[in-house]
């Protein structure tokens, strides 16, 4: 995207009056959607997002700057302007760093893995897809009374450099189906969403079986339309596999993140070696998976991401760190750092974040549950790092009553404090499945896979309106 | 490629490839923040961004197109893009563009003043209010997030039909979040100021804020489940109302994604106290706007008043659809979105009660000052909501002791039926391109889940 002379000239002029490292990121993102409401495609949009962002090091500290002119001056620019706010954060003489920029020969330039492109598929056919989903949804019950089916695609270029020798190139290929179905009666409406999504191309829409995602985003608007409301007070909660794993990204992993660890605002920043889950706890955050949701070759920063073990048997292995995390902790980074787009500055975030198998199969799980709550599927959710508080809203969910699952209930939300609810999960199920989300921070919104297997959690506070 | 020479190529090739009208609207934008933390400057951020969406006909059908790229190359790609998906459009409501009113209400959104604060002054109050925060208790831990900033945006948008208009806006910000710890629990509370003259901006008063608030949290435990009459805090009150804002669109009304319909106009919705405008212009926002994303005049007008349904809000085919007029609500979620319908500024209009007085009769009950996952505890269609919240026990009239680890639990139009006051603290915060505004208000009831 860019040449050598250019970015060699960038990054002198940001970090000639000082700075410890000058950083570009610089994307062109394609972006394709199409929304189908009630059968008929109703929007279809294409855009092009095209930045650069520049980051200047400083001890712990930055200066990040964003344009969309990527024009010689304009860059030169930018980096001059940067380079005075570094002088008026110095406040001693600056050591002035040399720049190093990598050879073509040397960068990491990643393969383009896609197998089908957006632009080599007819939308038309894209929008049949569509259909089938829709069609599924109305034949599966005459409750059903809106559909709400879209395709999104997101191709992101990326180079991103810095001055110390790091020259990345990748493209993240991004397709994603959300098939919504609403059911009604009375003043009553319910809806029920699938959404799954790949880094990848359109290939991905031939494993997708739309129908049955049709159907079953169908059969849970239904079902919770029929259902009762939810109990409230404190009971034990299964929670199953999927999307499920939002209770363990919300719970925990954002507290794992440099960001509040860093500064002593997350509740477990000097828990490193420490028990602060039930010993059969083992979570990771892998971003190397190939193909999943939240996977990526190099981080938002250029490093490479690895598999992160978070938990192991209970007691805490790493946090999540980006770069300038690293320095703020003095330790490297994890691959950790991202962010939405070049109009953000990096920080740590999650990839794909997973509780790993157990033992227990669901059905011993269920069986073995007196009374309590089955979140079959979540919602997503929301935490607070430095307290702890985390809450998240169930989409589907049963009462259990003498080990096995009994009536349907709707309206119910999980709250908690995360440091007490990793210490109470006293199952782990075998039936680990992955889902997708988009996780917002501080750094935008970034693809997320969340995923584990059943849970229970001995005694958790839920909210409903009974 | 400046924005006249781009919208002419656009033009020029627009009516070359055949689309029967066509549309461009810029946005561009600059701002400044810088984020301080341990008396040091953590970030210090300059940002630029321009950009355009394209609209046009072809086929009878509208197709779209966005770039943040403003250069020729990219005029082919978006021409081409808009086209294809023109074609696959089912819905049989046509979307138009517009010619364009014979006036806009006038607007003055941008105070020059505001560029002319260095970035060394905003600089060093956001040091000192740090600093100032940090003095105030020895149970202050931290003071992060503390950041001043300023932003400009100048939006121009021009049709085939010579319609031709531009809004150039500014505003400034300061955030600062105060983190307390006693006993090795930890509590925090953010408070913000916006405004568009920094004379304004007095940062001891809000770290004061900030840590009274972050210190009464100190203790806060959960209570009983149960029956307890709640208080929405203007704050709290703005978070509900906005999230459950999307039912009074025509849109969704239309599409049987709100449970009001025009059918509904003239029918008591809410109790006979209750006024909830919509104003394009509003002296108290900061987000008063001359005309809406399809270039039709914003408007002043009541969508509840004393409690019977007035209107719903429109852009031009929901309006066409329901046989009326646009209310100037059209809107765009960023250059590439389609057009939906949005609020312009939103708010309940206060009473003269004080928040005190308001809560003064209240033998059990709970304020509210926050609210946790009202993106995903909440049914947009049905107005069902559940959600995390914290707060302050009400006992015979008074606030005591804080409250943590509760959910509540209830219906957006049954809240409407069950406000019993309205306070007189009216505070607005920005929405989207607008403005929302609420008082506290009190309201029975919801349920409350905790111990």
């Amino acid at each position: 995207m860019l040449d050598k002379q250019l970015v060699y000239d960038v990054l002198t002029a940001a970090l000639a009056t000082g700075g410890d490292l000058a950083e570009i990121f610089m994307e062109n993102t394609a972006k394709n959607n199409i929304v189908m409401t009630n059968g008929q495609i109703e929007k279809a949009n294409w855009g092009i997002d095209y930045g650069l962002g520049l980051r200047i090091i400083l001890g712990t500290n930055a200066i990040y700057a964003y344009t969309n002119n990527t024009s010689r001056d304009s860059l030169l620019k930018l980096a001059k302007d940067s380079a005075q706010a570094v002088k008026a954060s110095l406040k001693e003489d600056p050591t002035i760093k040399s720049v190093i920029v990598l050879d073509r020969s040397e960068r990491a330039v990643f393969a383009d893995t896609v197998q089908i492109p957006v632009k080599d598929v007819a939308k038309s056919d894209i929008v049949d897809r569509l259909r089938i989903a829709s069609q599924a949804a109305y034949a599966y019950d005459p409750l059903v009374t809106q559909t709400s089916n879209t395709f999104l695609s997101v191709v992101q270029d990326v180079l991103i450099v810095n001055s110390n020798g790091v020259w990345a190139e990748d493209r993240r290929a991004r397709t994603r189906v959300v098939v919504t179905s609403v059911a009604s009666e009375g003043n009553e409406k319910q809806t029920g969403t699938e959404s799954p999504g790949t880094k990848g191309g359109i290939e991905f829409l031939n494993s997708l079986d739309m129908e049955k995602m049709g159907r079953d985003s169908a059969r849970v608007a239904v079902t919770m339309l029929k259902a009762d409301l939810c109990p409230s007070g404190r009971m034990p909660v299964i929670i199953d596999n999927a999307f499920g794993g939002v209770i363990f990204h919300e719970a925990c992993g954002h507290s794992l993140e440099a960001t509040g660890v860093a500064k002593g605002a997350s509740v477990f920043a000097d828990k490193l070696g420490k028990a602060i889950a039930s010993p059969i706890v083992n979570a990771v955050d892998d971003g190397t998976l190939t193909g999943e949701w939240g996977t990526l070759n190099v981080d938002d920063e250029g490093a490479t991401t690895r598999r992160n073990v978070l938990i192991e048997d209970g007691v805490l292995k790493s946090f999540l760190v980006d770069y300038l995390g690293g320095l703020r902790m003095g330790t490297p980074s994890t691959g950790s750092g991202r962010r939405e787009s070049y109009r953000f500055a990096p920080t740590s975030r999650m990839t794909n974040t997973y509780i790993l198998p157990g033992k227990d199969t669901p059905e011993e799980i269920i069986a073995d549950t007196e009374y309590g709550l089955y979140a079959k599927q979540m919602g997503g959710g929301s935490v607070s790092p430095a307290e702890g508080d985390f809450n998240f809203a169930v989409l589907e969910a049963y009462i259990v009553r003498d080990g096995k699952i009994a009536e349907p209930v709707r309206g119910a939300t999980l709250i908690g404090k995360g440091h007490e609810v990793l210490m109470d999960i006293d199952k782990v199920g075998n039936n680990f499945e992955a889902a997708q989300g988009n996780c917002g921070s501080l750094s935008g919104s970034v693809p997320t896979n969340v995923g584990q297997p059943m849970v229970r959690v001995k005694e958790m506070i839920v909210g409903g309106r009974k | 490629m400046t924005f006249q020479e781009f919208k002419k190529e656009l033009f020029a090739q627009a009516e070359a490839n055949g689309f029967s009208d066509y549309e461009i609207l810029f946005l561009g934008s600059d701002g400044f923040s810088v984020r301080v933390l341990n008396g040091e400057i953590t970030e210090y951020k300059s940002t630029a961004s321009q950009g355009v969406g394209f609209r046009g006909t072809i086929g009878g059908k509208m197709g779209y197109a966005s770039s943040e790229k403003m250069d020729a190359s990219v005029i082919g790609q978006m021409l081409e893009n808009a086209a294809t998906n023109a074609s696959i459009i089912e819905e049989e409501e046509i979307e138009k563009l517009y010619h364009g009113d014979k006036s806009y209400p006038e607007v003055n959104a941008y105070n020059p003043a505001l560029n002319e604060v260095s970035a060394s002054d905003k600089i060093k109050w956001a040091l000192e209010m740090e600093s100032y925060a940090k003095s105030l208790d020895p149970r202050v831990k931290m003071a992060d997030f503390c950041t001043i900033g300023n932003a400009e945006s100048e939006m121009l948008m021009a049709n085939s039909y010579g319609l031709n208009l531009s809004q150039k806006r500014n505003m400034a910000s300061a955030t600062i979040f105060a983190r307390v710890a006693e006993n090795g629990i930890m509590k925090s509370s953010m408070e913000y100021w916006t405004g568009r003259d920094f004379g304004e901006f007095d940062y001891k008063a809000l770290a004061e804020k900030a840590v009274e608030d972050a210190l009464s949290y100190l203790g806060a435990e959960s209570i009983p489940t149960g029956a307890y009459t709640i208080a929405f805090d203007n704050d709290s009150a703005k978070d509900l109302f906005a999230v459950f804002s999307g039912i009074f669109m025509a849109e969704n009304a239309q599409k049987g994604f709100s449970l009001l319909s025009n059918d509904k106009v003239g029918t008591e919705i809410a109790v006979p106290h209750i006024t909830l405008r919509d104003d394009g212009v509003c002296k108290k926002s900061l987000g008063s706007i001359a005309f809406d994303a399809e270039g039709v005049a914003t408007q002043q007008k009541a969508i509840i008043e004393n409690g019977v349904l007035k209107t719903l809000l429109y852009n031009l085919k929901s309006a066409a659809k329901d046989g009326v007029k646009s209310t100037g609500n059209a809107s765009k979620a960023g250059l590439g979105g389609a057009i939906g319908t949005s609020c312009t500024n939103y708010y309940l209009v206060p009473s003269e009660t004080s928040f005190d007085e308001m809560i003064s009769g209240v033998e059990k009950g709970v304020i509210i000052t926050g609210m946790a996952g009202l993106h995903s505890g909440i049914n947009p269609v049905s107005g069902d909501f559940s959600v995390s919240a914290d707060g302050f026990l009400i006992e015979n009239g008074k606030k005591t002791k804080p409250v943590e680890q509760i959910t509540i639990a209830g219906n957006f139009y049954d809240v409407l039926k069950n406000i019993t006051a309205v306070g007189s603290d009216l505070r607005f915060h920005s929405m989207g391109q607008g403005g929302i505004g609420m008082p506290s208000i009190l309201v029975e009831g919801i349920r409350v889940s905790g111990l």
